[in-house]
């Protein structure tokens, strides 16, 4: 609401019991501490029991970086551009369960931005992937009966050209 | 418990994998992921936007009316196959169909289709060049001399990709209960096909259903387009885009007995539905030219597919569009080709270029 709470610092703990200190106006992306913040829940550290201190950092650091305001229009095209490199290397992440961390916690916090961006993310590497190969990369067990699945397959034979 | 630090894709929740699978839209890939598990089998068929590449038949040359309609055979029975698989999607609202364009060649054009439960049009505008504005050069037609035997090759395979489009269309707004909007673009954008919300209403409550199969629905050419004509103008410049294009060439195909209500030539009737500026020209050009077509038929100037040499160097009438400049003086009768479209000779390129710097004053 006010102008002058730049400043204002919001404590965020996170399920392995790191502390973090946001600033509120960054911290304002995730609609759900805004809404503690709006319900005046934040006067002690808000406890975050999905986010490992891991992924908070990694959240914290996207929130910053996408709170930053351009200064001219001059260096809006330049912060765009920026911001879209920024965002291409975020998601490049050494480890599956990363970027599943990180989707869970952009659900949790509801930042819909990095939701988004890391839903695509997931999306983009399953793209020309076979089936086997979606299995092994997400580790998941395959349910069908071998009846059911070649029911599944003859529906959507031409895919499998 | 699970271990807390270590996520994987079954602990995300529906929504979420919901969301991921919507993301990826191609319904190949869709496919190809309801096979693998129970749970992503069930969550993808809720996705509610689908594209999907279409085989496309090449374009012929010389046209061979066999293979063009084994072409059309062969992409009617992907289709079948594609459509299958698209109806276990049953919360789809957009469809978007691609193609790969089947006009492999240089020709500046762009056309649209009107239809309900028949085709009812097709409308077809070619330039020789097209000009953002009155200084900037945008695009030009490079095989100049080829134009009218290329415009009459494509003209003729555009007949049958309309057919075919009009089928998959309809095919998709009968079987798709929710859909909102369905397009079908080619990677060169020739094609301007979009429906959205209510017409798509309109034209399901117009559909003559039942269709026994897709393929009746595809393949049944019962209504051919007859050529209502052509019209030609050497300099048509579009106020409200800005854009100004060069010997543009439209040309009217539509049903033998389509009502007075539904026909463009009548009614002059476009969809708005554009993607971008060019597409916003062209749309304003088609509507100027079928004015201009109106009025010649009017005043029975029946002209052929290309009839007008621009001789004289400035026309003194100026209408109230100021945009079309109407000369047309010799009308040469040239090759004849099937039993709609008569080609004469190019038009000579002699005045058109001096007359854009000089009319904008």
């Amino acid at each position: 609401m006010s102008s002058s709470s730049s400043s204002k610092m919001i404590e965020l703990r996170s399920s392995d019991g790191e502390t973090f200190h946001v600033e509120e106006t960054v911290v304002l992306q995730s609609e759900t501490i805004k809404q503690m913040i709006d319900d005046d829940c934040a006067n002690a550290a808000i406890p975050l029991p999905n986010v490992t201190s891991m992924t908070l950092a990694k959240v914290i650091e996207y929130i910053k970086k996408h709170a930053e305001k351009p200064k001219d229009d001059d260096d809006k095209k330049v912060a765009e551009e920026d911001l879209k490199k920024f965002d291409a290397e975020f998601v490049k992440v050494d480890q599956e369960s990363m970027l599943f961390d990180l989707v869970r916690a952009a659900n949790y916090l509801n930042i819909k931005s990095l939701l988004d961006l890391t839903c695509q993310a997931v999306a983009d590497s399953i793209k020309d992937l076979s089936v086997e190969e979606v299995r092994k990369k997400f580790n998941i067990q395959n349910d069908f009966t071998p009846e059911e699945e070649a029911k599944v397959r003859k529906e959507n034979a031409w895919a499998f050209d | 418990m699970k271990k807390i630090n270590k996520s994987t894709f079954d602990d995300l929740p529906d929504e979420i994998v919901l969301q991921i699978l919507s993301k990826l839209s191609d319904l190949k890939t869709l496919c190809i992921c309801e096979l693998v598990s129970k749970r992503v089998y069930r969550t993808v068929l809720q996705v509610e936007a689908i594209s999907f590449m279409s085989v496309t038949y090449p374009l012929v040359h010389p046209l061979d009316m066999s293979l063009i309609i084994s072409f059309a055979f062969t992409l009617t029975e992907s289709f079948k196959s594609v459509m299958l698989s698209l109806k276990k999607f049953t919360r789809v609202k957009s469809v978007r169909i691609q193609l790969a364009s089947s006009y492999n060649n240089p020709l500046l054009f762009k056309w649209t289709i009107k239809f309900g439960n028949n085709l009812d049009s097709l409308l077809f505008l070619s330039p020789n060049s097209i000009y953002h504005n009155h200084v900037l050069y945008d695009k030009q037609n490079s095989h100049e001399e080829e134009d009218v035997d290329m415009k009459v090759k494509t003209m003729f395979l555009l007949l049958m990709d309309a057919n075919i489009s009009h089928g998959m269309l309809l095919c998709c707004i009968e079987h798709i209960p929710l859909l909102e909007n369905i397009s079908i673009t080619d990677s060169s954008k020739r094609r301007m096909i979009s429906y959205s919300g209510k017409k798509i209403t309109e034209i399901r409550n117009s559909l003559n259903p039942p269709y026994e199969t897709i393929e009746h629905m595809l393949l049944t050419h019962k209504h051919v387009l007859r050529n209502v004509g052509h019209c030609y103008v050497p300099l048509l410049k579009l106020p409200f885009s800005g854009f100004i294009m060069k010997e543009v060439t439209l040309s009217l195909w539509e049903r033998e007995d389509l009502p007075d209500l539904n026909s463009l030539l009548k009614t002059g009737v476009l969809d708005d539905d554009f993607e971008d500026e060019e597409d916003g020209a062209y749309n304003e050009a088609m509507k100027e030219m079928l004015k201009e077509l109106r009025r010649q038929m009017e005043m029975h100037i029946h002209v052929v597919l290309i009839t007008a040499r621009f001789e004289e160097k400035q026309p003194e009438e100026k209408t109230n569009t100021d945009c079309l400049v109407k000369e047309r003086e010799k009308v040469h009768l040239g090759i004849k080709v099937g039993a709609n479209i008569t080609v004469t000779g190019v038009p000579g390129q002699e005045g058109a270029e001096g007359n854009v710097a000089e009319k904008k004053k």
